[in-house]
């Protein structure tokens, strides 16, 4: 009886130490925003005379 | 001047023509208004002008309504971004010759008591380099290529990062920068580590940092706020570190005690080693 208990015992300790293991060392799962930015987005902020850039 | 030009249906031709042109999209300033309308006008304006079989065929002034021979000029002003609503002058607007990609990569789920990485990218986009051209179609010009002076002739561009989020240690905090040069990519990365489990939101900021290579002047720009939130979890109430550590010892303690054989083996080994 007390070795079955033993077995039982130690099924279930490996058992959540196994998920513990799991959890700590799986990889976190990343998120990847991708934002396409026009040319137009890239411009100065205000608008410079056609004299001073040429 | 023939008498026929200045005829009740040619005046009436044009007026129809001006006042389906004024109908147009409104859009930012007058020019590109114009161009953005004449595809659209064009199977208007046609049948307007078959209604003046003979009249309207051999007047120069209804040609002038086409947009054929101003399509050079209104390239370039279309070329200029709307971006504030309200007429644009006649200015050319320096702008980056290049289409970039922002790319930001975060965890949304970070196990508490871990660090780990956010990273953001600007880079130039498998596109590459673009040509803006303008276009009318049904003309004769088209594909005219717009000259825009490129920024980084003019300004040294510096793109700047910073990553804004309460109750999480993020390195290196603050404005970090890096200068943007032509074809090349920028990244930025931070290391986060939560102090807690919980939701943590925060901000992905984006700047262009504009200085005059003459005149030391500087500007910027911000290209992109991105909200970001992120989540810190445990197993059981308990942080990473402890529950690896506890993982360890359980598995050794669970499958010395879960193995019923074990204990014999391990005597076996011992009476073994004794004997000898």
């Amino acid at each position: 009886m007390s070795r079955r208990i033993r077995i039982l015992v130690g099924i279930v300790l490996l058992a959540v130490s196994i998920s513990l293991l799991v959890w700590g060392f799986a990889p976190t799962r990343r998120e990847i925003r991708t934002q396409p930015i026009a040319p137009s987005e890239l411009q100065l902020p205000y608008l410079i005379p056609l004299e001073a850039v040429s | 001047m023939n008498h026929s030009a200045f005829s009740p249906r040619v005046f009436l031709a044009l007026s129809l023509v001006l006042m389906l042109s004024a109908c147009g999209p409104v859009v930012g300033n007058t020019f590109s208004s114009i161009s953005d309308s004449l595809p659209d006008e064009e199977p208007h304006a046609a049948p307007a002008a078959t209604e003046q079989p003979v009249e309207a065929a051999e007047e120069p002034p209804a040609e002038e309504i086409f947009p054929t021979q101003p399509v050079a000029s209104f390239a370039t002003a279309t070329a200029l971004p709307n971006t504030g609503g309200g007429s644009v002058s006649p200015t050319s607007q320096p702008a980056i010759p290049e289409r970039r990609r922002l790319t930001l990569e975060f965890p949304p789920q970070i196990r508490a008591g871990d660090s780990d990485v956010v990273r953001l990218t600007l880079e130039v986009d498998d596109l590459g380099n673009i040509t803006p051209t303008a276009e009318v179609a049904g003309n004769i010009v088209t594909g005219k290529i717009i000259e825009i002076p490129n920024l980084y002739e003019t300004h040294n561009v510096i793109a700047e990062a910073r990553f804004d989020i309460a109750g999480m240690q993020v390195s290196p905090p603050g404005l970090t920068s890096q200068p943007l040069a032509a074809g090349q990519s920028v990244s930025f990365f931070w290391s986060i580590l939560p102090d807690g489990v919980g939701i943590y939101r925060g901000t992905m900021w984006l700047y262009l940092r504009f200085i005059d290579r003459g005149s030391g002047e500087e500007s910027q720009r911000a290209i992109s706020a991105q909200p970001v939130e992120i989540e810190a979890v445990n197993f059981l109430g308990l942080s990473a570190d402890v529950a690896r550590s506890f993982g360890v010892v359980g598995s050794i303690a669970g499958t010395i005690l879960g193995f019923p054989f074990l204990e014999d083996i391990v005597k076996l080994l011992f009476r073994r080693r004794r004997g000898k």
